[in-house]
Formats: structure tokens, sequence, C-alpha cells
């Protein structure tokens, strides 16, 4: 199947399908934002009574409005990332809950609207000086769109892991409490530990880029697992399930330095150690 | 055989006839969107619901309360961790580029 699909999408045609589903995720995110009032955040409201609260929401719906259809991508991306910085002025270090935003602000920066955009039709046939094209090449931000998603995504899982669960695991343990979702045999201490460890390990996979298709899979059954348990949006989490699609269609990207290679037999003798300990006998 | 090789080897059988078979091609689009559909009927009536939307206002400020002094040691350490993880990549990038050379 993986096969099929990896000769389906072609690098070219590839990338524009990854450009179009983060355009929307976030453009879908950013839209979603305004309508609840909240800057970059669809959880917390900001206070209305704030002076520029129209100009913040109005700016949103419009930048929301450009990547779902692609125009102007490199503007409105440009706008994300300074809406970005502001939100540390409004939400203080809890900013940081959605620090995937800046790895998705500089993919759509480096990469454009890319294939499937309005960017492409209305600009096709505009023609741009050799000399500025070959010092973009020079730079090399094409191939950085997907290295900025993956770290960005990576480290917002460890911020997460750390925050809201494994320094503070008092939210996590009541959710479980609230929906009788303690393990057998475990404490809720133990199982907030867990669910924290397995978050931060999936983080640091995402950082490392190690195993993208198989993590990928993985997170996305955990946030299906999360939103119908826990009964959360999928408005609140569809940047997360859009970069666990995005990675599961890519897998790995142009600068992943970790040797597999190399780390594949050190799991197969885990994997050994812990089946000797099983199975003693 | 022990009953892990035996599990894993089972499995391995039943995926290679499902793919041979072309199974999970046509299985796949109608799974998926009745998974879809049934995700987003469930979601809908609460579109922006979030985890601390699931305790009381009480609860949850109880619980950010601590939050400022452990945000500052969770920053630092994310950050470090992210850092650290760039560097290695990057040197390993610069090392494969030298052994190229």
């Amino acid at each position: 199947m993986l096969t099929g699909l990896r000769q389906t999408l072609s690098p070219s045609k590839g990338a524009g399908l990854t450009m179009l589903l983060i355009r929307v995720a976030m453009g879908v995110y950013l839209v979603s934002s305004g309508v609840m009032g909240g800057l970059l955040n669809i959880v917390d409201p900001m206070d209305s009574g704030d002076m520029n609260f129209d100009t913040y929401m109005t700016t949103q719906m419009v930048v929301g409005a450009l990547l779902i259809a692609g125009l102007l991508t490199r503007v409105g991306a440009a706008m994300l990332l300074g809406m970005f910085a502001f939100t540390f002025a409004v939400y203080g270090l809890n900013a940081l809950d959605q620090i995937m935003i800046l790895g998705m602000g500089l993919a759509l920066l480096f990469k454009g609207g890319s294939t499937y955009s309005l960017d492409r039709l209305a600009f096709k046939n505009m023609h741009i000086p050799k000399p500025i094209t070959k010092k973009l090449a020079w730079l090399g931000t094409d191939g950085l769109f997907l290295p900025s998603v993956r770290i960005a995504f990576g480290a917002n899982l460890v911020w997460l892991g750390f925050t809201e669960k494994i320094f503070a695991p008092n939210m996590f343990a009541a959710v479980m409490e609230k929906f009788h979702l303690s393990p057998i045999g475990i404490g809720p201490d133990m199982a907030v530990l867990g669910a924290g460890l397995i978050e931060l390990a999936i983080g640091m996979m995402y950082l490392l880029g190690i195993r993208m298709r198989t993590v990928s899979v993985l997170m996305f059954g955990i946030l299906v697992f999360t939103v119908v348990t826990f009964h959360e949006s999928i408005l609140a989490h569809i940047i997360m399930f859009t970069v666990s699609v995005v990675f599961v269609l890519n897998g790995k990207d142009s600068i992943i330095g970790i040797n597999t290679n190399k780390v594949t037999p050190i799991m197969r003798q885990v994997k050994n150690v812990l089946l000797l300990k099983m199975y003693a006998d | 055989m022990q009953i892990p090789g035996l599990l894993s080897a089972s499995a391995r059988s039943a995926w290679h006839k499902t793919r041979c078979c072309g199974i999970f091609k046509k299985l796949t689009m109608p799974l998926s969107a009745v998974a879809s559909m049934l995700v987003l009927h469930m979601q809908i009536p609460n579109a922006y619901a979030h985890v601390s939307h699931v305790l009381s206002d009480q609860q949850y400020a109880d619980i950010k309360s601590g939050y400022p002094d452990i945000e500052i040691i969770a920053a630092g350490m994310t950050g470090l961790v992210a850092f650290s993880a760039i560097l290695v990549q990057s040197l390993q990038k610069c090392r494969r580029r030298l052994e190229r050379c």
C-alpha cells in the first residue's frame, strides 16, 4: 500500500498536496480562532475589552482566508509569524502551547502556496529575474519547509508533555478520574507519568526525525483516541492531525541526520532483552 | 515456536494476503469515510471543546495556579531538548557532507 502511495506522491505532487494540507489546516484554525475571539487560540478567548480586539480578530480571519485560498501565501505567512510573536504579549509563556504554528508559518514562508494555490494561477506568467532565483536557490529554503514543521511539532509535544503531564500531573489525573481511565494495575500518578513520557518520546522522535511514518501513524491514533474519548474538538487539534498526516505521506525530510540503520539494531537488542525477561523459561 | 514468533508469523502472513488481494485499497476509502463521518458527527456539537473545558472552572483554575514556575522550567527544558536535536542533526549533516567530499 505504501509503495503505491509513494508512487502516487511524486516529489512535486507530494509537495503540492502537503502545502495544500498545511495551508487549509492553518487557515481553518485561524478563522475559527477569529470567530472564537482568541489570538491563535480557540480554547482561551481574549479579553474583548482590549483596545485592538477587533483588529486582531479581523486580521486572523483575513490571513486565514488568504491561506485557505493560497493567495499571497508568503505575505499571509509573514503576518502569521508576526501574530505568533504577539501571542507572547497576550498569553505569556502559555503561547508555547501553540509553538507548532511557528513551524507552519515558516513552512508557508519557505515554500509559498505551491501547486494547488491561487498564487500559482495568478503569478504563473510573472517573470522573476535569474539572479534572484539563483540567490533563493542558494539559500536552500525550499528544502526547509518540512524540517521546520517537524521540529516545531516535536518541540510542541515535548512542551505539552512537560507542562500538562510530567510537571503538572493534576490536570491529566483529574481528566482520567472523570472518564474512569485508570489502567489496571497502575496508579493514576504512574499512568500520568507514563502518558507524559510517551508524549516526550514521540516529541523526541519528531525532533530527531526517527521513523517518521510509524511515529506519525501512532500520533494520529493517539489524537483520534483523545478526541473521541475526552470529547475534545477536532478544530483545536486540526494542526496536529494535519502534521501527522503530512508525515505519513512524506516520511523523512531533507535534513534528517539520524541514521535509522544504526538505531534499528539497538532497538532489536532492547526487544530481545525484553522478550528474554518475559519468557525466561 | 514461541508465542511471539508464532503471532508475528501469522500477522505477517495475514498482512501479506490482504496486501496481495488489494483488500486494503478497496477497504481503506469507505472505512475512512465512515470513520470520519462518525468522528465529525460526535464532534460537531462541541466544536471548540478542549480538555480544560472537561474540568470545572474552579478545578481548572486550581490546577493552573501552580503553572508560572513550572512553565519557566518546562520552557528551558524544551528549548534545550529542541536545540540539542537541531545541533545533532546539523553536525551529522556536516559530517555526511564532509564524507562525500
